[in-house]
């Protein structure tokens, strides 16, 4: 029996139940748009998420903080030892316990602190392209002509690349130019520019830094590091040196009663910058670049950081370590980790919450198999009747030569189609249901967080369609095994007596 | 053509057991007509499946036209039927959803012959039984021995060399069946050796239109 003779047998076999047809379809409709629609809303968040920390060089950057120290076995080896030698009884049992599970050792090994040749080691781990301290620092701006005020200043390495697309006036800062620095047009605007001519006649003037805080903190607001006054492994001596900046701070603020000026230097401003696109925002920058004023390339920063004492003593609050390719990020992880720093990278939290995502898609997706597996039943139900109605002409068939296997292909041929239909009514519906959701998602994500998606809520790639299809007619023709299997043992002769 | 040999059917198990067929004993030669008569029960219809391959034997030998029906497994029964025998039934049995020149043509789907030849053949077997005029009808819009008819041409579509009628004329009126038999008939005069096996219960019918009368009586071959 010829592939188009078995559907012109199907297609008869569906006219002359048109209702209960399109009941059973409906059936295997529910089921694959509740199912295509929880996937494709998993993909669109799993596409979001990815967005998000794929923005700028979001997945190349590795974000390291100073360590708690390095691990050093022999130093945990003698202390249990001492241990042993100084202490008795229970409490040499609970010390010698808890130095076992510490990573590092106690705090006297040592904090592994980001000072400037660490970073050179960083800069020497293979697949590492670039190492650019984090400084976020605060200081009081003044342009001739206009009334001081305050900015934050950001180090930015890769100036000239990462600036190309911002840039609305002037240039990036020169790689080795010690004075040119770059600032945000809506700093321009508060100090009273409102015409862009008039921001970019500033373009070459000279931009004043004064110095106005107690140093050092300004990175734990943006990036949610504790203050380094709180820090738990700062030791005695690093302590004296911070209560005496902040002394002397606060006895400069009481004398003035305002900001305190400690130091003072002068730049060339060199281009004017306006707001990044969402999609060029990193991770572990987005917070800082969305509030700096101020752009100067790492030495540069760094000089002005290494002004203040305490930043001397502690080194660098945090390095972004760029990377040449996402794919060697854990490697360089690991190796800076056994240099007893701490390392994250977006690679890693975006696999997590991915992992996160499938793992809800796939269990609210089951529950969307059960509506399809019960539009099975029905299909079962659907052919099962068929099939009893069906007796006589499917006697007919057998004693005109009709082969099991004819009988077996039409009734299996019956289920997909079912299964076909479903999918095909399913797939419209759930492409156009997801239209309206859609935009009122993303009315609702704009509302709340005043930003706008990355990506679509509900994408539809072409294995969606395919895998529910798929799916569908595979339930469709399974759901058809057992009604196919009684069509096939009808006995011609009783089915021929049959009315 | 034909060889059977001790054929046995029964039905039912223990004490509802009925013997339908208790040893018969028949052979036919290719190209004859006969005629197989018996009283209700007699045993007339099972043989009628065995030999159209509908059935197997339990006991005993059936060999037809060189197949051994006892031996030959599902799919060889099913092309046996399709090749090798023509079936027409008391009550037509026609497919009610397709239209007579569809349901002439139906034994040749199974055949996988391609759908402009089997429409072809199956128009000039219609106009053989006179009835190219009413190929496009559902047997629902035809009368009992136009649908007789219409079996008749589709039994022979696949040029069976077994031809088997049972009781081919027992719901049509006289001068219809009279119509009917002289088709069964003609379709000897098509050149080919066709057996052609008759089953009734009318005597006269019998007598008139086979060379030979074979009678069952309990399930056997009386004479």
């Amino acid at each position: 029996m010829k592939l188009g003779d078995l559907f012109s047998f199907a297609f008869a076999g569906f006219s002359r139940r048109k209702g209960r047809t399109a009941l059973t379809i409906l059936g295997v409709t529910v089921g694959t748009l509740a199912l295509m629609l929880i996937v494709s809303l998993g993909q669109g968040l799993r596409g979001q998420v990815t967005a998000v920390f794929s923005t700028g060089e979001s997945l190349r950057q590795i974000l390291v903080r100073p360590g708690n120290s390095r691990p050093d076995k022999s130093r945990r080896e003698e202390e249990i030892e001492d241990i042993e030698k100084n202490v008795a009884g229970e409490l040499q049992e609970r010390l010698i316990r808890a130095v076992q599970r510490r990573r590092g050792g106690p705090r006297a090994y040592g904090m592994v602190r980001l000072q400037p040749e660490r970073l050179e080691e960083l800069s020497a781990i293979e697949h590492v392209e670039r190492v650019d301290p984090i400084i976020i620092d605060q200081f009081e701006m003044s342009v001739e002509g206009f009334e001081p005020s305050l900015g934050t200043l950001m180090a930015l390495g890769d100036a000239e690349a990462r600036l190309a697309k911002r840039l609305v006036a002037g240039r990036a800062p020169d790689e080795d130019a010690q004075d040119e620095v770059v600032v945000h047009e809506l700093w321009l605007y508060r100090l009273g520019l409102t015409d862009q001519d008039e921001q970019k006649s500033l373009v070459g003037s000279t931009l004043t830094l004064s110095s106005v805080r107690e140093g050092g903190g300004g990175l734990a607001s943006l990036i949610g590091l504790p203050d380094l006054s709180q820090l738990a492994e700062v030791s005695e001596e690093e302590r004296e040196v911070v209560q005496r900046v902040i002394d002397r701070f606060r006895a400069q603020s009481d004398r003035e009663e305002g900001d305190a000026v400690v130091s003072t230097e002068s730049f060339r401003i060199v281009g004017i910058v306006g707001e990044p696109e969402e999609e060029d925002l990193a991770v572990f920058e987005r917070s800082a670049l969305a509030q700096a004023d101020l752009f100067a390339l790492p030495f540069v920063a760094s000089k002005l950081y290494f002004r203040a004492e305490l930043n001397r003593a502690v080194g660098f609050p945090g390095v972004l370590v760029v990377v040449d390719d996402p794919e060697n990020a854990e490697a360089v992880v690991d190796a800076v980790e056994e240099l007893g720093l701490q390392a994250n990278y977006a690679g890693e939290i975006l696999e997590e919450i991915q992992s996160f995502l499938t793992i809800v898609t796939l269990l609210v997706a089951l529950f969307s198999l059960t509506a399809l597996l019960v539009a099975a039943l029905g299909i079962v139900n659907t052919l099962a009747m068929s099939v009893l109605e069906r007796t006589k002409e499917i006697g007919i068939l057998k004693a005109l030569g009709a082969r099991d296997k004819d009988l077996r292909r039409l009734f299996l041929l019956e289920g997909s189609m079912i299964g076909f239909g479903g999918f095909f009514v399913g797939w419209i519906l759930a492409f156009l249901i997801s239209l309206p959701i859609e935009a009122i998602g993303r009315s609702i994500f704009e509302q709340e967080t005043g930003r706008e998606l990355l990506s679509e809520l509900f994408p539809f790639p072409w294995w969606l369609p395919a895998s529910a299809l798929l799916v569908a007619m595979l339930l469709g023709t399974l759901a058809a095994v057992w009604p196919a299997r009684r069509a096939v043992r009808v006995d011609p002769v009783r089915a021929l007596r049959y009315e | 053509m034909i060889r059977a040999h001790r054929l046995e059917k029964s039905y039912g198990r223990g004490d509802s057991r009925v013997v339908a067929l208790g040893g018969v004993d028949l052979e036919v030669e290719a190209g004859e007509v006969i005629a197989i008569v018996g009283k209700s029960g007699s045993g007339k219809s099972t043989l009628v499946n065995l030999l159209g391959g509908l059935d197997r034997p339990d006991q005993g030998s059936l060999e037809v036209d060189g197949h051994d029906i006892a031996q030959l497994d599902r799919d060889g029964l099913a092309r046996y039927r399709r090749q090798t025998v023509g079936l027409v039934f008391q009550s037509f049995n026609l497919v009610p959803t397709l239209d007579a020149l569809s349901n002439v043509a139906l034994p040749l789907v199974f055949e996988g012959v391609p759908k402009t030849e089997r429409r072809k053949k199956a128009r000039f077997l219609l106009d053989r039984v006179g009835l190219s005029q009413r190929a496009d009808h559902l047997p629902s819009e035809l009368s009992g021995g136009e649908q007789q008819r219409v079996a008749l041409a589709r039994a022979m579509v696949c040029d069976p060399r077994l031809l088997l009628a049972d009781e081919p004329t027992g719901n049509l009126d006289s001068v219809t069946a009279e119509a009917v038999i002289e088709l069964l008939l003609g379709s000897q005069e098509d050149g080919t050796a066709r057996t052609l096996i008759l089953v009734t219960h009318d005597d006269e019918l019998a007598e008139r239109a086979s060379n030979r009368v074979v009678r069952l009586v309990d399930g056997r071959v009386a004479s």
